[in-house]
């Protein structure tokens, strides 16, 4: 009779290994060799490092050394056959020495992967279908009747409105986290600023206001570098060439701060900008996902202005 | 400031009142600017901007007030009244809408080609026009007589407003408004 079968375990969903000091399995539970061991077989008697593949054997490793070595249990996250398992790994005492460990797995159902990859997937078309429906609308300007007319406005907003959604899904599916960090904003639009400098013409006019210092915002260096040489390089590429660009930063909230702005403001040529207006959809989502957002604002007279909110970083 | 000058101020300060009380927030603003313009850090007037939009703003309507802001503060800018558009906004109470905070960036970058351009080349040397004497009268704001203590007759306004740790807009905006107001002069 196998130890599963007298065992409680041995009736549990839930995957359970239990490991020797020497790093070898002295028992895996039914649900723990169907999930893990399909292919190797038995594991009892086998080392840890050959039940498990890939980087979760480093994680798995590590884990069981630790506790070992200090007699606290420890807490690994680990993927298996295209499932994530969230993993506690706990010492086994007796007449006070550790003579094993017990791993005992959790699925996680969330799938949080699989559904961020089919909300991008979204994000495409969505944004190639309001492209294309703008243009139409421009293109027919005057020559629809009222009710046509009402349909195309309701169609566009409708658009937008699933874009707003997307990206709300994706603040969701990160458990409404925003990316963790903070970076100095002042030194990422000098170094955009100077970046873009060298690509362009030089006859391109680009300014830069801001206050020599700003308060540290949530986010990545590196995500927000890329997010506004992406919009000010699809910026340059829109505005008129006599035009000139500025990007504006500042702190928002008066003497206790609670956001910073940064702006670019250009001038758009008819014929070269895009249909709507709006920052590029990467922009927006990779802004929401900072925990921030943006905003378009054009003036025919004035010229637009491209505004990004950052939310600033806690002490 | 001169007699005619103070007159003036005067004025304008009631006729803003007057507009403010006919609900013409736009026309009180701009009024009130004019007031800045021959009176840079004129405190009755700046109390008056401050104060016009939180009270006209009606309660628990954030969202609405600041979209009306931001329309008056549109129809300022086509008519030629950039500066007052600018006051009019940034007098909105902090945490405004972000629409609200994007207009004002607007009007930054094209307030900031207008004085630069009204201003001329840069490497010009600002001097305190006259003797100086009368600047105790005009309630110049902290900026702006920061500034003024670093000219001293040798650094040009390019090196001034490096110099001065402020942001480039507002260390320019302070200089265009002294010189506008006679209080800076050069060749």
């Amino acid at each position: 009779m196998g130890a599963e079968e007298i065992s409680l375990l041995g009736h549990l969903d839930a995957p359970i290994l239990v490991g020797d000091p020497e790093g070898c399995v002295v028992y895996a539970n039914p649900s723990f060799r169907e999930r893990f061991c399909q292919m190797s077989g038995d594991p009892v008697g086998e080392p840890l490092a050959l039940v498990f593949g890939g980087g979760a054997r480093e994680v798995v490793l590590t884990a069981t050394a630790q506790v070992l070595q200090r007699g606290q249990p420890s807490r690994l996250q680990i993927r298996e056959g295209g499932h994530a398992y969230t993993g506690l790994c706990s010492p086994i005492e007796a007449e006070d020495d550790r003579v094993g460990v017990v791993m005992v797995m959790l699925e996680e159902h969330s799938n949080e992967e699989h559904l961020t990859s089919l909300a991008d997937e979204l994000g495409e078309p969505l944004s190639d279908a309001l492209q294309a429906m703008s243009t139409l609308n421009e293109e027919l300007d005057g020559r629809l009747n009222a009710r046509q007319q009402q349909l195309m406005t309701t169609g566009l907003h409708q658009i937008e409105t699933a874009q707003k959604w997307l990206r709300e899904l994706g603040v969701a599916l990160r458990g409404g986290k925003t990316q963790q960090g903070r970076f100095d904003v002042a030194s990422s639009v000098l170094r955009v600023s100077e970046r873009i400098s060298q690509e362009i013409p030089s006859s391109v006019d680009l300014e830069v206001l801001m206050p020599p210092n700003l308060p540290r915002v949530s986010g990545a260096t590196v995500v927000f570098e890329r997010l506004l040489s992406q919009l000010v390089r699809q910026r340059v590429d829109e505005s008129r060439p006599d035009q000139p660009i500025t990007i504006l930063a500042r702190a928002l909230g008066g003497d206790r701060p609670s956001g910073v702005i940064v702006s670019v403001v250009d001038v758009p040529e008819p014929d070269r900008r895009g249909p709507t207006g709006h920052p590029p959809e990467g922009v927006q989502q990779g802004l929401a996902q900072m925990g921030g957002e943006a905003v378009c604002v054009e003036d025919g007279g004035l010229g637009r202005v491209t505004s990004m909110r950052l939310a600033v970083a806690s002490a | 400031m001169t007699q005619n000058n103070e007159d003036r101020v005067a004025s304008l300060l009631q006729q803003g009142l007057e507009s403010y009380g006919t609900g013409d927030v736009a026309r009180a603003f701009l009024l009130w600017n004019e007031v800045l313009e021959l009176d840079p850090g004129n405190e009755e007037a700046l109390d008056y901007m401050r104060d016009a939009d939180r009270r006209s703003k009606p309660r628990g309507d954030a969202g609405g007030g600041a979209v009306a802001i931001v329309e008056d503060a549109r129809r300022l800018a086509h008519s030629e009244n950039e500066e007052a558009a600018l006051e009019l906004l940034t007098s909105m109470p902090s945490g405004g809408a972000l629409e609200a905070e994007a207009m004002v960036e607007l009007l930054r970058a094209r307030l900031f080609r207008r004085y630069g351009s009204e201003l001329g080349d840069l490497s010009q040397i600002p001097r305190v026009a006259g003797d100086g004497g009368d600047l105790q009268g005009r309630n110049l704001p902290p900026s702006a007589g920061f500034l003024l203590s670093m000219v001293d007759g040798m650094t040009p306004l390019s090196d001034l407003m490096s110099v001065s740790g402020m942001d480039r807009f507002e260390a320019l905006r302070s200089i265009h408004r002294m010189h506008e107001a006679g209080i800076l002069e050069w060749d």
